[in-house]
């Protein structure tokens, strides 16, 4: 009896524990990778031509980027894959640009590629891009604010067919991010 | 090694839900028998609870890791939080309880049913850390991306609850003893977020390479009992009347199968209390599904598609202030156990010198449990063996396997001191030997007054 009662309070009066290192909680350093949709579009035949009829040799759109608007993102920024894919079936070339521009409209960055034009052979053409941007290379990426994507149709006598060019684009962004 | 007294580090360092009470219930010889199975075989018939010096109980647990998994010195904190991220399921959780009665008073009627009342408060708190949630936190979704993130795994609830009872034992034949103990909950303050559903997850895309979905999103958190411009004064007034209200039942029930044998078995909380006093609740709700922006290339205007984006996101996630009357279920619990009386001995006093009553006076047995918590039901099963030492002395021993551990070994001891009875239990006994490794810790103290 004796025997147990003090076999209690010797378990209780003897806790122990291992050393624990609270100060290291105080900041954790993590590097999560995003992925995501970015944009998309396709072209038919109406949109390679104005109102009016005229052929179109450049065609144009701005879409607004917000995510670098946090200073915590630029900062935890470390790299980009933008992953274009598309697939064309117009008997046209295209030469596509993807201008990443700032505040002042001055373009960071850029990415541009051909897409063949489709014929009686190879009647849809397919492609994959990836562009790399480092924020060691190039620090101002982070600046980037728009895309600008402009799309130059390379001139031909041929008539525009009903045909599409579709394109999709994603990036993967990789960071390095401190908690506090 | 450092001694110290760290258990009430632990204890305060973890963010406290009723839990699996094994070593108490049905441990009839504790004058507090009674908040674990109002249907125990009572033995007493006049009882006093020394006023916030009885049943007060602490009980921290966590069954996903260890502080020592995430805070050992040496090896780096990012590999040892990324080390336990990648052990939790989405049903681990961290648990905390503090409990402590403000008074507590029964007696024996001309019927000779025990009859008690008291009044104790309890401090709750139970919250999930889904494993797939901090894996998506810690590494992106990149490596996740055919994921289905569940969101019914986000779930917690504190609350400062005061409960005042009214029970009644009774012992209508020998072989049967029923009680039932009536609740008026007080709910002092309450913040939870549970019953959420909805899903995110990620398929391949038709117009993009991926279609991002949110789908039937629903998740809500409820508060009550917080007043911006609230005194201290405001807050002691509430601990009487806090305006929040529920009735609540305990039922129990002990029966002699055999000279040797009891089966007992207790259904505790089973009610709600309604929170109508200084809510603050908000909730987002609906469904939707992105694939990126997708470019129409307008030969004069400039298109804002961020801003059509969200606006269809608003239009379709619906994100408001909820401040509506809303009922929070108490966590009910169930408990039952078996057991089998060893030792038989006769027992002879004055009254029955001449034929003795055979009394078992060591006791083997297995106590189940069951609890509905927010996320799922939590299961425990504990093997014991029970020893009455003299009159004087009661000792039981457990051996729990529940959310926390496979194998915890607790230890209880009633001491009965005239008729002041003082009562210490411990569970998880090993954990003390390094409270940093130990997953769960819990410590109940007595302090009454029998007869």
């Amino acid at each position: 009896m004796k025997a147990f009662n003090f076999f209690l309070v010797f378990l209780v009066l003897s806790a122990c524990s291992s050393n624990l290192d609270f100060d290291q909680a105080k900041q954790l350093d993590i590097q999560p990778v995003f992925e995501g949709d970015i944009l998309y579009f396709d072209l038919h035949d109406v949109n390679l031509t104005d109102q009016s009829g005229n052929f179109r040799n450049v065609i144009k759109d701005t879409v607004d980027f917000g995510i670098f608007e946090d200073g915590k993102v630029r900062d935890g920024f470390v790299k980009a894959d933008i992953e274009v894919a598309y697939n064309n079936t117009f008997n046209r070339h295209f030469t596509t640009i993807y201008y990443f521009i700032d505040d002042n409209d001055q373009p960071v960055e850029s990415g541009q590629f051909d897409i063949a034009a489709a014929d009686a052979n190879n009647p849809e053409i397919n492609g994959d891009v990836i562009f790399r941007f480092d924020k060691t290379s190039n620090p101002d990426f982070v600046n980037f604010r728009k895309i600008v994507l402009e799309i130059m149709i390379s001139p031909d006598t041929l008539p525009v067919e009903n045909k599409t060019l579709h394109v999709q684009t994603k990036g993967t962004f990789y960071t390095n991010l401190t908690l506090d | 090694m450092k001694r110290l007294s760290f258990l009430f580090i632990f204890l305060i360092s973890l963010s406290l839900h009723a839990q699996f009470d094994a070593i108490s219930y049905d441990f009839t010889p504790n004058a507090n028998v009674l908040q674990t199975n109002p249907g125990a075989a009572y033995p007493y018939q006049k009882l006093f609870g020394i006023p916030l010096l009885n049943n007060i109980k602490l009980f921290a647990g966590n069954s996903g890791f260890t502080l020592y998994d995430v805070l050992a010195p040496g090896t780096s904190f990012e590999q040892k939080v990324q080390q336990t991220v990648s052990h939790l399921s989405d049903t681990d959780f961290i648990q905390l309880q503090y409990r402590q009665d403000l008074f507590t008073y029964g007696w024996t009627d001309d019927l000779e049913r025990f009859k008690y009342l008291g009044l104790y408060w309890e401090f709750n708190h139970i919250t999930y850390v889904p494993g797939s949630f901090l894996k998506l936190g810690l590494y992106g979704n990149a490596a996740y991306l055919n994921n289905r993130f569940d969101l019914s795994y986000l779930a917690s609830k504190t609350e400062i609850v005061q409960t005042l009872y009214y029970g009644v034992n009774k012992n209508p034949n020998p072989r049967l003893h029923f009680g039932y103990r009536l609740k008026l909950y007080s709910g002092l303050a309450n913040a939870q977020s549970v019953g959420n559903t909805g899903q995110f997850y990620t398929t391949n895309g038709q117009n993009n390479f991926y279609l991002h979905h949110l789908n039937n999103l629903n998740v809500e958190l409820q508060t009550s009992g917080y007043h911006a411009n609230a005194d201290s004064n405001y807050y002691i007034s509430k601990l009487f009347f806090s305006g929040n209200y529920g009735p609540g039942i305990d039922i129990g029930l002990t029966y002699k199968l055999s000279d040797n044998i009891t089966w007992s078995a207790a259904l505790l909380d089973l009610g709600f209390i309604y929170y109508t006093k200084d809510i603050h609740s908000h909730y987002i709700k609906g469904n939707y599904q992105y694939e990126g922006v997708n470019l129409q290339f307008p030969e004069q205007s400039y298109m804002d598609y961020w801003k059509n984006i969200k606006d269809t996101f608003k239009e379709k996630i619906r994100n408001k202030d909820d401040n509506s009357n809303y009922i929070s279920w108490r966590p009910t619990q169930f408990y039952t156990s078996i057991k089998l009386g060893l030792g038989n001995h006769k027992k002879q006093t004055c009254e029955n010198f001449l034929n003795p009553i055979t009394k078992s006076t060591n006791f083997i047995g297995l106590t189940g449990f069951a609890q509905k918590q927010p996320v799922k039901i939590h299961f425990g099963l504990s093997a014991f063996y029970a020893q009455e030492w003299s009159k004087h002395l009661y000792t039981k021993f457990n051996v729990t396997a529940d959310n926390f551990s496979y194998y915890a070994l607790g230890g209880g001891l009633v001491l009965n001191l005239g008729q002041l009875q003082l009562s210490l239990i411990v569970d998880n006994l090993l954990g003390l030997s390094d409270l940093a490794k130990s997953r769960k810790q819990a410590i109940q103290f007595g302090l009454n007054f029998v007869k």
